[in-house]
């Protein structure tokens, strides 16, 4: 029952104005040996289905209201894991969380993080919510509930939408204090949030269902998802250093407006940055960074053309090698409806080649 | 602001900065988990070994709280498949098997458990093939048990199909 209570209340607080300090500015770096928890705790490829039950079952009210909810929040979540089964499949050996490991311990240490941070990582946190008057969903303690000022907490996730029309890389990233109440207990106190998501959005067909997106993935082959995946978790992790630099954070502060037009697709938010095949944009100040890859029908990503199997390249004419996205441009200021030419600016890496899966695995 | 928001206000973050779940590691019980496959095997097999192969080592997911642990799982999958039949140790007859747990975990979502279980199976030089039941169910309660039996309807179905599974590989001489 106190659990009902403190969801009741802790949904309460999302829907109420809270009037909260202005924060005080991070130094530069956050901290010069900053302890930085690694929390992987996922076991698969997710499928997000959203929470349509619930408003159902709000709306019939009652018992009956509830199981109706749960009903049909069970047929969303079945439909989305029966469909994901041969996705997963394809991605049985892929090593998400060694990949994101290794990248983050590679790339955390920035110049507006830390020259030097002291990294633990863990499977599952050691606590989760709390916050105080910011409710964060999912906001993790990290790896322990030891007291401890200036934690980043960071929690990489893979997942795909239940409609299949989006394969993205997340990275949550929280910098906390954690306390002892009084009475023992531990308590989270939030500093800053942070999302970084770099997403795969599949072109949209006439007359695509979620089965026929799944397929489109699935044909794309264990090899080119992975290697997708991979440039995802480097691209988020670019997010998060750029984030925290000297010019992201003047360009975190910036209000924003408009959309962006990239590769014929409209996405929320404000040109941050680009190159030949993605697009970073926030929404507005403050907002989660999110980048956007375009996938093209009958194309294969042009990060994915190193493990090539024969699709024809999503670039024009010759193959663009991945390095091509080495060149990038920001645009930190003045609303921008369209991506520019690449420049060169900041080199993005191109990960190592997937390895290679058992060629021999499907039921 | 009125006062009485304020005070709304003053409860709500209150209660909101007490909503903290301190996530205990729980160790499954590889006897609390459902019994064997209730198929039996067709043809002479041999079992070679049941590797762990699981990215995420002895993790088994998150359940309402608890971080789940479940070392023993390879020999679970191993005691299920001795009692339909197959082959151990010294035994030597028939094809051999080679069978890699990939994954057992629980995932949760808007109130539905989903265990997964994920087993790669190779009978001689025939080509692996996976296994991979899917068997969501409404968490109606979120308690120890219904995880059991949850976990161990997904393991039980995982080797029902491995040994189905394996039953299409015998060779039709040796079907019995």
């Amino acid at each position: 029952m106190k659990r009902v209570w403190c969801a009741a209340a802790c949904l309460a607080i999302v829907s109420l104005p809270v009037h909260a300090a202005k924060p005080e500015p991070l130094p530069m770096p956050v901290a010069q040996q900053l302890p930085v928890d690694i929390v992987l705790g996922q076991q698969e490829l997710a499928v997000e289905v959203p929470a349509s039950g619930a408003a159902t079952g709000a709306a019939v009210g009652g018992l009956l209201g509830a199981l109706i909810g749960t009903a049909i929040d069970k047929a969303a979540v079945s439909n989305a894991e029966e469909r994901v089964v041969e996705l997963r499949n394809l991605l049985v050996d892929y090593p998400f969380n060694q990949r994101a490991e290794a990248a983050l311990r590679a790339g955390v240490a920035s110049d507006g993080l830390s020259p030097a941070p002291q990294i633990t990582t863990c499977d599952a946190p050691a606590a989760v919510g709390g916050g105080g008057m910011v409710v964060v969903a999912g906001l993790s303690f990290g790896c322990s509930v030891v007291p401890a000022k200036g934690v980043l907490v960071v929690s990489p996730r893979y997942a795909i939408d239940n409609r299949f029309q989006n394969l993205a890389v997340r990275l949550h990233v929280a910098l906390i204090d954690r306390e002892t109440k009084s009475n023992g207990k531990p308590k989270l106190r939030l500093v800053s949030s942070h999302q970084y998501q770099f997403n795969y959005p599949l072109e949209a067909l006439d007359g695509q269902k979620p089965d026929d997106n799944a397929a489109r993935w699935i044909a794309l082959g264990s090899d080119q998802l992975e290697a997708m995946l991979d440039y995802g978790i480097d691209q988020t992790i670019q997010m998060m250093a750029y984030d925290f630099s000297e010019a992201g954070r003047t360009e975190r502060g910036e209000k924003k407006r408009g959309s962006t037009f990239f590769k014929g697709e409209s996405f929320n938010g404000q040109q941050v940055r680009a190159a030949d095949h993605w697009v970073w944009t926030r929404l507005n100040a403050g907002l989660p960074l999110h980048g956007y890859y375009p996938v093209r029908a009958g194309a294969l990503p042009a990060v994915a053309v190193a493990s090539d199997t024969g699709m024809a390249a999503q670039t024009e004419g010759a193959v663009t090698p991945p390095a091509a996205d080495a060149a990038a441009t920001e645009a930190p200021s003045a609303p921008v409806t369209d991506a520019v030419p690449a420049t060169e600016a900041a080199p993005a890496t191109e990960p190592a080649p997937a390895a290679a899966v058992d060629a021999g695995a499907g039921s | 602001m009125t006062g009485g928001r304020h005070v709304l206000l003053l409860s709500m973050a209150a209660l909101s900065a007490g909503c903290v779940t301190q996530i205990e590691r729980t160790p499954l019980q590889a006897q609390r988990l459902a019994a064997a496959p209730r198929v039996s095997l067709a043809c002479a097999v041999t079992l070679v070994e049941v590797v762990d192969a699981r990215p995420g080592g002895e993790s088994a997911g998150v359940y309402n709280g608890r971080a789940l642990q479940f070392a023993r799982a390879p020999d679970l999958v191993r005691e299920h498949l001795v009692a339909a039949g197959v082959g151990t140790g010294e035994a030597t007859e028939g094809m051999r098997l080679t069978v890699q747990l990939k994954r057992l975990y629980m995932a949760q979502q808007h109130a539905v458990n989903t265990p997964v279980v994920v087993l790669q199976a190779q009978l001689g030089d025939t080509p692996p093939f996976l296994i991979r039941p899917q068997v969501p169910s409404v968490n109606w309660w979120g308690s120890e048990a219904e995880l059991y039996d949850d976990l161990g309807a997904a393991v039980a179905r995982a080797n029902t199909q491995l040994v189905q599974g394996l039953n299409q590989r015998c060779p039709k001489a040796a079907r019995g």
